[in-house]
């Protein structure tokens, strides 16, 4: 565990020594800042027409919730792809350091760096205080989301750079593996319809099955509305856990090619 | 320190290591000295836990790496032959990293002591994508032997180096070598010869000699090689001297340097001393040449090769 949290610092860090965390922190900073302009200024008009209502973080969170998918392979990609590809795997694979710890690590140092992102924010929270009276409960619960849907998904991405050696294979793993559990609740709407159809009780559990597989549902429909559910908590969870136990499977069987 | 029993791995059909077997001990420097692609570098993988054997046994400071691999690679150092370091860190940095990775419970130092040893005092602050090749070199030997392990496995340390830079790294392994275990690949002949103790030759996955680099030279060349200067141009001396009992070759350098080889067994340099002086030639000089190590190499690696021709020809023909 300590091992893992070595490395887990040294990742933390490399986001701002490498020029990826700026990169990523400028796209990300722009692109919200012009969401959330707009988002304002278009509830203030509202407003005066009147049937506008109180100001809510759900400005943020929500565009936020999508645009994480898009800098996320980014911020893994490299992670243990790198080691691989400039050799210092077989360094860390000859101290005594368990793979385990190694992916562990390399998953923390990056989720360490998505909260500092999504910390950032917070100065959008503080401005709507300023001039409104936001409701503070989903803020709340829309952090604990987004901590966790971010986690999820860089665990998504670790898993993707521990495949291959490669920087731009790995980022194409990355976007194709994050992006398939983002939009698979896409499908089980026609399969409803079908299902419906035939009024067979087997595809129904296959059409829930999709829906707790898709990312989004888990977040925009109850963290971001200031519900907290223990199935989103632990589907979060499980995708952490099952992806970073695939990722040791592979570096483990690096050993055996 | 190190032990090897019937160590042999297969990459699919191509076996890299063919059951080799070999021992290290304490205060040794034992040379891996073979051909590109011999299996050498497998072999040390092996050694320090970063891929299985097929087959075989490898107990290194008393632990078995298949069995014990933790236990064993906290008391092994390694040097991987391309020394990836990490380039947006300090030297200190990367070291210091790497001490934490070890868990050491004196890191500062620990990471000051191999950065001593390695004479990069100067240079402890210099980003590693600055440094030369020669540098990185030093680094990641400073690396391997920051946990002070019992046991440094170096592949191709000085490959890459400037010659002083080399002088510089043996130095360094030959310290090392007084109180551990230290185990280094290299096709430098030169090398094996100056700096191990022992010298294991492998080609094809199998060792096909190990002996101290002096006894090896005297096993395999049994005869003895002198060289021969004369005043003037030496006109028929060959002649004179092929007639001397024990004197199989006798080849001309250039004018009035002769190179001869003798059988084995028996001393004939004061009977081919006598002849030029007899003769009338004037002698200048006379030495012993022996035979470097690298004719030995040579001989047992194409030794090898030729008769696996051998064989395959024979199996062609029948």
């Amino acid at each position: 565990m300590r091992n893992a949290w070595t490395i887990a610092k040294r990742e933390f860090a490399y986001y701002f020594i490498s020029p990826i965390a700026y990169a990523v922190a400028l796209m990300f900073l722009v692109i919200l800042g012009l969401l959330f302009f707009a988002n304002v200024f278009f509830m203030s008009q509202q407003n005066t027409f009147g049937g506008g209502g109180e100001p809510t973080m759900q400005w943020v969170f929500g565009p936020l919730g999508s645009l994480i998918l898009f800098f996320v392979p980014v911020l893994t990609m490299r992670l243990l792809s790198e080691e691989q590809n400039k050799g210092t795997l077989e360094i860390l694979l000859t101290v005594p350091l368990k793979e385990w710890e190694l992916v562990l690590g390399k998953w923390l140092g990056a989720w360490l760096f998505g909260l500092c992102l999504i910390a950032t924010t917070i100065i959008y929270a503080l401005i709507l205080f300023a001039y409104g009276n936001p409701d503070l409960g989903p803020i709340y619960t829309g952090y604990l989301g987004l901590a966790l849907m971010i986690g999820a998904l860089l665990a998504v991405g670790v898993f993707a750079s521990s495949l291959t050696g490669n920087l731009i294979v790995a980022v194409a793993f990355g976007y194709a593996f994050t992006l398939t559990i983002w939009i698979i609740g896409f499908i089980s709407d026609p399969l409803q319809n079908l299902a419906a159809g035939l009024s067979s009780g087997r595809s129904n559990l296959i059409v829930d099955a999709l829906n707790y597989i898709d990312f989004s549902g888990h977040f925009q429909n109850t963290f971001n509305r200031g519900v907290i559910d223990t199935s989103d908590v632990v589907y979060f969870l499980s995708v952490i856990a099952v992806s970073l136990f695939l990722a040791t499977r592979v570096v483990e069987a690096r050993r055996w090619r | 320190m190190i032990q090897v029993e019937g160590l042999t791995k297969r990459y699919g059909q191509r076996v890299a290591v063919d059951n080799i077997n070999f021992h290290a001990e304490r205060g040794e420097i034992v040379g891996f000295l073979g051909p590109n692609g011999a299996g050498k570098t497998t072999t040390m993988r092996i050694l320090t836990g970063y891929m299985p054997a097929s087959e075989g046994k490898a107990v290194v400071a008393g632990y078995d790496v298949f069995t014990h691999s933790l236990e064993a690679r906290k008391r092994t150092g390694y040097m991987p032959e391309t020394v990836p370091l990490y380039d947006d860190m300090t030297v200190w940095q990367y070291l210091d990293f790497m001490a934490e990775l070890r868990q050491l419970p004196n890191r500062e130092s620990s990471v000051d002591e191999a950065i001593d040893a390695v004479h990069m005092v100067d240079r402890a602050d210099s980003f590693i994508s600055n440094l030369s090749k020669g540098m990185r070199q030093r680094v990641g030997l400073a690396q391997a032997l920051l946990h002070k392990p019992e046991v440094l496995i170096l592949d191709e340390p000085t490959i890459g180096l400037d010659p002083a830079q080399v002088k510089d790294v043996r130095e360094v392994i030959r310290d090392l070598g007084k109180e551990r275990t230290v185990m280094l690949s290299t096709h430098i002949l030169s090398e094996a010869q100056s700096l191990c103790n022992r010298v294991l030759i492998i080609n094809k996955g199998k060792i096909v000699a190990e002996d101290s680099p002096d006894r090896l030279r005297a096993r395999l060349s049994g005869g003895d090689r002198v060289g021969l200067k004369v005043m003037g141009d030496g006109a028929g001396l060959s002649d004179a001297l092929i007639n001397v009992p024990g004197v199989t070759t006798v080849r001309a350098v250039r004018d009035g340097e002769l190179e001869i080889e003798t059988a084995p067994g028996g001393n004939v340099r004061p009977e081919l001393a006598k002849a030029v002086v007899n003769g009338g030639w004037g002698l200048v000089e006379m030495k012993s040449m022996g035979m470097s190590l690298e004719d030995i190499y040579l001989q047992l690696v194409q030794a090898e090769t030729e008769e696996e021709e051998d064989q395959s020809g024979e199996a062609a023909n029948a």
